[in-house]
């Protein structure tokens, strides 16, 4: 028990008559970087999502430092210590950089925010020289950092990163999975959902293979990445 | 110049007075159309009754004695904790249930307040009590009344007021940020309940405020009285650009001197097919209103 932060047990969601999630469970370590890869369509994002409270799932439960989350409001879920990097960024476009993040820290009253912001802008300084730009006049990539970043700045236990390396370019993704080390070396632990299978295994220490809302395999990151159906699924490519 | 033509100009600024002072109420009601769409979608056509009921709390207190400004304050307070609840009870049940029905339920609360108006408060009007004593200066030969005055600066404040609210405090930018997208905001921690109830709070607040001080302007209040004002706003606001918190101010103002240029310049009875003309040629011709361009898209 002791050194599990999230675990999910036997947890099925439901889009109307749509079974999305059929029955995952998994733990995830405290300190780790974990990753859930997996096909467009497999349920990685609704994972997210239901971890977040932003949906219900309709069987099974959600623990989080051996409480559980099952139900709890989304607002309540980042005040129990976990922050999300929603898919496609969903960056407040007419707010600025420095507002952006003022709404990550929204429910932070500590003395340390000053010392979060000069970490997300010694981790992105592109981010500190556009501080007063609004989000929307972003690049794709700088978009991604700010949503890293105001996720950050909840100062989360459980760090959720929704495909950061969607439509971006690639020495952007480079800088970003950089980052997402960094973080999670300074005592994040990171859940980390992406398609770029190679890019998320070469960072994480665990991996889940999640197809058509099921888990169909798991283990250390570093065998996923030897491991032969993996490398024709989703390596193939590259 | 000839001497009619200086009379002429001196018509056209009292017509333009006019017009600011009627275009400072349709603003005021108008901000809160606007803001309540910008953060669920929803034409709120009760928001018409926030501004009688704000007319009618403003009524008994003066009545009663109470001087001008407080009996402003608990106007405003009051139509907006009469919107807190009309929210809760009323439009947060349906809120998933789709844009037709909200708009239906809306105007249902609409005829709610308009006839339990009429059965509790009675149908007559009711002379505005003369809170502050009408004082008319003279420029030449423009007129202007303090009580117009006291309505034009009263907006401005409410205005700048507003400006800072959503700007600048912490609950404004997370109104800002939950109008944007609910999602994303309450992945931020914030509660986008008590953010869709505060905004509804501050949009009645304004509404009322437009009450009480229409009742001083016109000196009197009767429970239907609503009813136009409230489609008028409407027009407003979707002529600004709905959701857009400056639009709504611009439709406003456009609105009130557009509307008294007509009934000065021709015919008294156009006043209203004027402002519904408007809202029919907007939607013709620029349905994102005038300011609807500098909206920036979702990325």
């Amino acid at each position: 028990m002791s050194d599990t932060l999230l675990e999910l047990k036997d947890m099925h969601v439901h889009y109307g008559a749509i079974h999305a999630i059929h029955g995952i469970s998994l733990k995830i370590k405290k300190g780790e970087i974990v990753t859930i890869l997996g096909p467009n369509g497999a349920g990685k994002t609704t994972c997210l999502h239901a971890i977040s409270g932003l949906i219900p799932i309709s069987n099974g439960s959600i623990n989080f430092k051996g409480e559980d989350i099952t139900s709890t409001p989304a607002h309540t879920i980042v005040s129990k210590g976990i922050a999300q990097s929603p898919e496609g960024r969903m960056v407040f476009a007419d707010m600025t950089i420095k507002e952006n993040l003022e709404m990550g820290a929204y429910l932070r009253k500590d003395d340390k925010i000053n010392d979060d912001y000069d970490y997300v802008f010694s981790l992105f300084p592109r981010l500190k020289e556009r501080i007063n730009q609004p989000a929307g006049t972003l690049s794709g990539g700088e978009q991604q950092m700010l949503a890293i970043s105001r996720a950050y700045m909840a100062n989360p236990e459980l760090l959720l990163l929704d495909e950061p390396s969607l439509g971006i370019a690639p020495i952007l993704v480079q800088d970003i999975f950089k980052a997402i080390v960094e973080i999670n070396q300074k005592g994040t632990t990171v859940l980390l959902v992406e398609q770029n299978a190679f890019a998320a295994l070469k960072i994480a220490h665990t991996g889940f293979v999640l197809t058509t809302g099921e888990i169909t395999m798991q283990g250390p990151a570093k065998e996923l990445l030897n491991n032969d159906e993996i490398r024709k699924a989703y390596l193939g490519e590259h | 110049m000839s001497e009619e033509f200086v009379f002429f100009l001196y018509d056209i600024a009292t017509y333009l007075l006019n017009g600011i002072t009627q275009g400072s109420i349709y603003a005021l009601i108008a901000l809160g159309y606007t803001m309540v769409y910008g953060i669920i979608k929803l034409i709120n056509f009760a928001h018409g009754e926030f501004y009688m009921i704000g007319a009618f709390i403003g009524f008994y207190l003066i009545t009663s004695g109470m001087p001008f400004v407080p009996a402003l304050l608990i106007a405003m307070i009051g139509s907006g904790l009469v919107a807190v609840l009309i929210e809760w009870i009323v439009y947060r049940p349906i809120r998933s249930a789709g844009r037709i029905s909200a708009l239906i339920t809306a105007l249902g609360t609409s005829l709610f307040f308009q006839y339990a108006g009429q059965r509790v408060l009675g149908a007559d009007p009711k002379a505005f009590p003369q809170a502050i004593k009408v004082k008319t200066y003279q420029i030449g030969e423009i007129y202007i009344t303090n009580t117009q005055i006291i309505i034009f600066v009263s907006t401005i404040l409410l205005m700048i007021f507003l400006w800072w609210l959503v700007n600048k405090t912490k609950i404004g930018k997370a109104m800002r940020a939950t109008s944007f997208d609910m999602k994303a905001a309450q992945l931020m921690g914030i509660n986008t309940n008590q953010i869709i109830s505060f905004t509804f709070f501050v949009g009645a607040a304004f509404a009322g405020a437009a009450g009480v001080l229409v009742g001083l302007y016109y000196n009197t209040v009767e429970p239907m009285m609503g009813m136009i004002p409230g489609l008028k706003a409407f027009v407003a606001a979707v002529l600004g650009g709905i959701g857009i918190i400056p639009g709504a101010v611009i439709g406003g103002l456009v609105l009130g001197i557009a509307e008294n240029l007509v009934v000065g310049l021709w015919v008294s009875t156009y006043r209203d097919a004027i402002a519904f003309a408007i809202l029919i040629l907007i939607l013709l011709f620029k349905p994102a209103g005038i300011l609807g361009e500098n909206k920036k898209e979702k990325v």
